[in-house]
């Protein structure tokens, strides 16, 4: 029981920065984008998370500097690939090499240590508040474990659902993507939309690696990503644009990677059990091209879906 | 009557050897430019960061010198590191001119060292027939993991960015698992496979550095395949289908089969760079072994326009830059990092350079369109 819980609250602490990540990937591959930055987004969100709440003592303005910071990298994406037309890929996989290297570079100059940075005086993020919830036995310890993030990732996670299902900004979102001309004609200039798209992806980016720092740790490491940005990725090519079933998937995997956890603890190889979350992302990824083919009777790559 | 009234300049034209002669001055300066374009702002965005930094540019320059052109040595370490990573940035070249992001490098390199560092340590038959068969072990293991890739790709489109790069994850902590348990050399202190024979080695080219003649190797093999690139049919069939699948398709390119090829050979390289670390420098793989020079070799690729000669002259420049940058950390405390930022930057400037300058001198013709339409009314 014990265990399970352990399973269950980490597995939680886990998701919560792949979901938001996931989802700012969604709203991007809804208006045609694959974002391969992510990972590197989530990274500079992280540092900047890290590093303001440090200088000013206050965690909430290391958020928001997090936030601000990813709003930038998204700026910087969008601006690449809309208005000077990049491509994605190219952008993407450099922006990645580029947050990684700038982290690094500054982690040194800043803190003057290579490797990892933490103080004692940095406080983590708020706990939720629970109110009477807190009584409730399991219910209560496990989402008292988590930060105030959680609260907000459900908002945002239901947020999106509204507006993808039910609103005219997400059908022209959807249109924007499968078929930019009929925005065109209708009078939307779609490339602001796409631009515009890729701010809220870095901002998102931002809060997730804000929260990755943050959250529960109060660290920046080297890559402390470690690959989430792409699990997201993955995540959002397997769901599609479904930010329901994105926040259950993630949530499959935190549990996957919080067994890992638990399974390094009891002296089993860690290695084995640390690389089945990205283990079992691949095989969803082939389970799902191998129904899409059997559907379609035709060899259509995730790819050509996006560029249709 | 004609021929005077004719202008000098449209007589020059038309003599064909003087025009090809100026068209091949034209090109050449182009090539030039394109060549020297990079460079000019890597030093200058290398200076403005250094100066940012507080550091003194000429205490750093000099940090570098020492480090990587003051002697024969310090020249034969630079050459050492850009050996496997030139190779490694050859497999990414053919595979993303191809089409095909294989960026599971990191991986692949692992892999390729690993298989490189267990096969080496245990074959002890005859020396070329050992290091022959170390150096394929390695390119082999490479090859599997791209060509697995590559076979999900084409046969239900799984795309090929997203797995390479979760590979690298997969693969890297599965080699970590087989140099702690499985393949663990206890003699020594470290967590890491046993030392390969002498026979897996390759041999010192320059006495006293860490020079091997892999370099000669390499050399015959970026000759071969710049030639399949440039000149071959396979070469010219790989480009359209990065170009356009749709073209290629259309031309009846087996689009599916060359594909998974550019992805295998692509793999191959980048396993047998790591079995020229194992076998040059590192006589076994250890738990790190690699890591950063996958992503290094697409910068590399990526700024050399995945063409043979210019990647092979960008892997020396990169060496060069990230061993002057370990001299400029030790001497200044400027962190080495700032090479592939700056490298980084320069890269996604030459990404949208067309783009770029169209647009911001675009509204610039603009204006003086507007400006000098005002003066007029």
């Amino acid at each position: 029981m014990d265990v399970t819980l352990f399973v269950i609250t980490s597995a939680l602490t886990l998701s919560v920065p792949i979901i938001l990540a996931a989802l700012g990937g969604m709203w991007s591959l809804t208006v045609g984008d694959l974002n391969i930055g992510l990972e590197g987004q989530m990274l500079i969100g992280a540092f900047m998370a890290v590093s303001v709440s440090y200088a000013t003592g206050s965690t909430f303005a290391g958020v928001i500097a997090g936030c601000v910071a990813g709003i930038l990298s998204g700026l910087l994406f969008g601006v690449l690939i809309v208005t000077f037309k990049g491509d994605v890929f190219i952008v993407g996989i450099t922006t990645n090499i580029l947050f990684g290297a700038l982290t690094v570079m500054l982690l040194g100059l800043l803190f003057g240590v290579k490797g990892s940075f933490s103080d004692p005086s940095l406080e983590p993020i708020a706990r939720l508040p629970l109110g009477p919830i807190a009584d409730i036995p399991v219910v209560g310890e496990i989402l008292g474990a988590q930060s105030v993030m959680f609260a907000v990732m459900l908002m945002l996670v239901i947020a999106s659902w509204y507006v993808m299902r039910f609103t005219t900004l997400g059908l022209r979102l959807r249109v924007a993507g499968e078929k930019p001309e009929a925005l065109l004609t209708a009078g939307i200039r779609v490339p602001r939309i796409r631009l515009v798209v890729q701010l809220v992806t870095g901002l998102l980016c931002g809060l997730a690696g804000a929260e990755l720092a943050m959250g529960s740790l109060t660290l920046f490491a080297n890559d402390m990503t470690a690959g989430r940005g792409f699990v997201a990725l993955a995540i959002v090519l397997i769901v599609g644009s479904r930010p329901v079933l994105l926040a259950v998937a993630t949530l499959g995997y935190g549990i996957l990677a919080s067994i890992g956890l638990e399974l390094a603890q009891t002296g089993f190889p860690p290695q084995i059990p640390q690389m089945l979350p990205y283990l079992a992302a691949i095989v969803a990824l082939v389970i799902i091209g191998i129904r899409r083919t059997r559907h379609n009777h035709q060899v259509t790559s995730d790819r050509e879906l996006v560029a249709r | 009557m004609t021929q005077t009234s004719a202008p000098p300049a449209q007589r020059e034209d038309a003599s064909p050897a003087l025009r090809r002669r100026q068209d091949l001055a034209r090109r050449a300066l182009r090539s030039v430019g394109h060549a020297l374009g990079p460079i000019v702002l890597i030093v200058a965005i290398c200076i403005i960061a250094i100066v940012l930094a507080g550091v003194d540019p000429l205490q750093a320059f000099y940090a570098a010198y020492n480090q990587t052109v003051s002697g024969v040595s310090q020249f034969a370490s630079v050459l050492t590191l850009s050996i496997p990573l030139s190779v490694a940035a050859l497999g990414v070249s053919i595979a993303f001119r191809a089409g095909m992001f294989n960026i599971g490098g990191e991986g692949q390199i692992g892999a390729g060292a690993m298989a490189a560092a267990v096969v080496g340590a245990s074959i002890s038959v005859w020396g070329p027939l050992d290091l022959a068969v170390t150096l394929l072990a390695g390119t082999v293991a490479g090859a599997l993991i791209a060509a697995i890739l590559a076979v999900l790709r084409e046969r239900w489109g799984v795309d090929e960015v997203v797995t390479s790069l979760l590979s690298n994850y997969v693969i890297v902590l599965l080699l970590g698992y087989l140099a702690n348990y499985v393949f663990l050399d206890r003699s020594q202190s470290n967590p890491a496979t046993a030392v390969i024979g002498p026979g897996a080695r390759f041999g010192t080219l320059i006495a006293g550095t860490q020079l091997t003649w892999s370099l000669i190797l390499v050399v015959v093999l970026f000759i071969a395949i710049g030639y399949v690139i440039r000149y071959s049919k396979l070469g010219a069939d790989w480009k359209i289908l990065g170009q356009s699948p749709s073209v290629a398709r259309a031309t009846g390119i087996a689009t599916s089969r060359l594909s998974i090829a550019a992805m295998t050979v692509s793999g191959a390289l980048s396993g047998a760079a790591g079995a020229i670390i194992v076998m040059s420098t590192q006589e076994r793989y250890f738990v790190g072994l690699g890591v950063g020079l996958g992503f290094s070799a697409v910068l590399v690729a990526m700024i050399g326009n995945y063409k043979a000669l210019p990647v092979a002259i960008w892997a020396v420049i990169f060496s060069l830059l990230s061993i002057g940058g370990n001299g400029v950390e030790y001497s200044t405390g400027m962190p080495a990092e700032v090479v592939q930022v700056v490298l980084a930057v320069v890269i996604l400037f030459i990404a949208v350079r067309r783009e770029m300058l169209n647009t911001l001198f675009g509204r610039f013709r603009a204006l003086r369109a507007r400006f000098s339409r005002g003066k007029a009314g």
